[in-house]
């Protein structure tokens, strides 16, 4: 076939143009069906009987109502006299044991003194887009004794079909230091935000207000990290709360498993660990846990590399001393060991929280590390198909 | 009676001889006047580690047995008459420049001080209590601290698994220094407890 004659007749070039439109409109329609389904599928979570309330970031402005960043909080209210804690996963939901974490503690809390506050979506709108180009799968499943549970895997800023589009600097509001663009939609870049900013800003600022209105006296911040970046394995602590983060830390180290413990770097804006506790009086402490799939180096992003967190090429890495703590295939990081340590550590900076400040004492029971670790994450999560429909949440 | 005597001083001298609690292993515990100074080689968070571990002595009181300042001056280590002089080794994994210096700028400093406190005969105490602050790169910010202050020190006191390749008791045989191993950095609290009297 001549290419140069079919292209000078203009009935070829027509039907050429047509098969090519075709093509794309069948692309992006699959591409659509899979960004859909990410979209608007709903995780399931079956709470504790000791819920007390379910609020809504709205609550603390109002103009995130009906907008995918707003986002459910639920209260457990022992009813006596205590502190308050603010325990808040999947801020960046490309690291998911931090929901999964948080979905773990809501279905088996139980509060004895003071109150604790669960925010398992902190970025619910990052949570429905995958990393754009990065070929990460859309779920992952727990397995559990009534099947499969299915979790969205989310992207690190929030879903660009919400706030679009990104300036070529972004400015941090109000220290006015300059942060990448796309950190605009990067809610730990955001803080303290400001209520009549970007959705991303508006969302900081709720938390914010949450923290400032409920008179929080410790917010947790959940996150999981590369292996090859130093902050992993690591609680980051504002300077009121660095000793109880840091006793926090030995404790566990001594007796559980390895945790550093770094100070927040007050050059460093926008960040939870920092801005949370200079705009509010909270004892503010971010922890970061070991995560393989979000490492540059590893291969295939398989959902398998995202539970099991069993990759070869880290192993070499770690073999050669570039991760910042210790890795091999063998044992890989798995979602238990990874929402064990974020269990255990919120555990701990609470139990520090109490011998340091004994006013401020919070008595909470779930399970840590070591229940975790023999019994994996589904053996702790609830049918809702048998669970008091009251109890049952979708979001 | 003569053989009991010999016994009871041969217990004597093996209790002198080891640390005097389990979770510390090496060379005896020294034994320092009051007040310190805890100080960092690196400005990681070792420093301030220390200084919470020691004031969970509940015996040796911050700001009243013992001071801590992160990044001291030559002035800053004869402002009171300093007994020891505690460095902590360790620079920060958020990075050295957080901090607003330079790990040369920090070398720079560390080495003044270290030559001004053996002018000054301040007993220097070289202390590692985070295992990961080590690396098998001589030029690791945590290996120069480590190269700048511990040669000059009068003890060296490190968690035993910062000592994994040897590297501190090559220290210790190369300079008489005396190394004390403890097995988490907990159980520095009950180190300092018999360390440091009033």
């Amino acid at each position: 076939m001549n290419i140069k004659a079919t292209l000078s007749n203009p009935k070829a070039r027509a039907g050429l143009k047509a098969a090519f439109l075709a093509l794309a409109l069948l692309l992006a329609f699959l591409a659509g069906r899979e960004f859909h389904e990410l979209r608007h599928y709903e995780e399931t979570v079956v709470s504790a009987p000791g819920l007390t309330e379910r609020k809504m970031l709205s609550d603390y402005l109002a103009s995130l109502e009906g907008t995918w960043m707003d986002s459910p909080v639920f209260v457990y209210d022992s009813g006596v006299p205590g502190g308050s804690v603010f325990v808040m996963g999947n801020v960046h939901p490309y690291e998911p044991a931090t929901s999964l974490a948080a979905y773990i503690i809501m279905e088996n809390i139980k509060v004895s003194k003071g109150k604790v506050f669960v925010l398992p979506q902190g970025n619910r709108s990052a949570s429905t887009t995958g990393m754009l180009a990065n070929a990460y799968p859309k779920f992952f499943s727990v397995p559990t004794s009534f099947g499969a549970k299915k979790y969205r895997l989310g992207d690190r800023g929030t879903n660009p079909l919400d706030q679009w589009p990104d300036p070529f600097t972004y400015v941090n509001y109000p220290s006015r230091q300059n942060l990448a663009y796309q950190d605009i939609r990067n809610m730990n870049r955001t803080y303290p935000g400001r209520p009549d900013g970007t959705l991303t800003e508006r969302a900081a600022y709720a938390v914010m207000e949450l923290i400032r209105r409920e008179k929080i006296d410790l917010a947790i911040d959940m996150h999981e990290a590369s292996l090859m970046y130093p902050v992993v394995g690591t609680y980051v602590a504002h300077d009121r709360s660095f000793d109880l983060a840091m006793m926090a830390a030995m404790t566990l180290t001594a007796g559980s498993f390895d945790m550093k413990c770094e100070s927040s770097p007050k050059g460093l804006r926008g960040l939870s660990h920092r801005e949370w506790g200079d705009y509010s009086d909270t004892l503010a402490v971010l922890m970061e846990t070991p995560e393989p799939f979000i490492d540059r180096v590893v291969g295939p992003m398989t959902e398998q590399l995202f539970t099991e967190g069993k990759d070869e090429f880290l192993d070499v890495a770690a073999r050669h001393g570039l991760t910042y703590v210790p890795y091999s295939y063998e044992t890989g990081a798995p979602l238990w060991y990874r929402c064990g340590r974020h269990l255990s550590g919120a555990l701990e900076a609470v139990a520090q929280m109490g011998a340091f400040f004994p006013e401020k004492e919070v008595l909470v029971e779930w399970p840590g590390y070591e229940e975790l670790k023999e019994h994996d994450c589904g053996y702790f999560l609830h049918d809702p198909g048998k669970a008091d429909p009251k109890l049952v949440f979708k979001q | 009676m003569r053989t009991k005597i010999g016994l009871f001083l041969l217990l004597a001298a093996l209790l002198c001889a080891v640390p005097a609690f389990a979770a510390a292993s090496g060379d005896p515990i020294k034994k320092y006047g009051l007040p310190l100074l805890i100080t960092n080689a690196g400005q990681g968070p070792g420093g301030k580690m220390a200084r919470l571990l020691v004031a969970q002595t509940k015996t040796i009181v911050l700001d009243t047995d013992y001071w801590y300042k992160s990044e001291p001056w030559e002035a800053d280590i004869v402002d009171r008459p300093y007994q020891a002089l505690m460095f902590v080794i360790g620079s920060s994994d958020k990075g050295l420049g957080a901090s607003g210096i330079t790990i040369e700028q920090e070398i720079a400093r560390l080495e003044k001080i270290v030559k001004h406190a053996k002018d000054k005969k301040i007993p220097i105490i070289a202390v590692l209590l985070e295992k990961d602050k080590r690396s098998a790169i001589a030029s690791n910010p945590n290996e120069r601290c480590i190269d700048t202050v511990c040669p000059f020190a009068d003890w060296m006191i490190v968690v035993k698994d910062g000592n994994k390749d040897g590297r501190f008791d090559k220290l210790k045989a190369k300079h008489k220094i005396p190394l004390t191993l403890i097995d988490n950095a907990i159980d520095f609290t009950q180190l300092c407890k018999q360390s440091f009297a009033k």
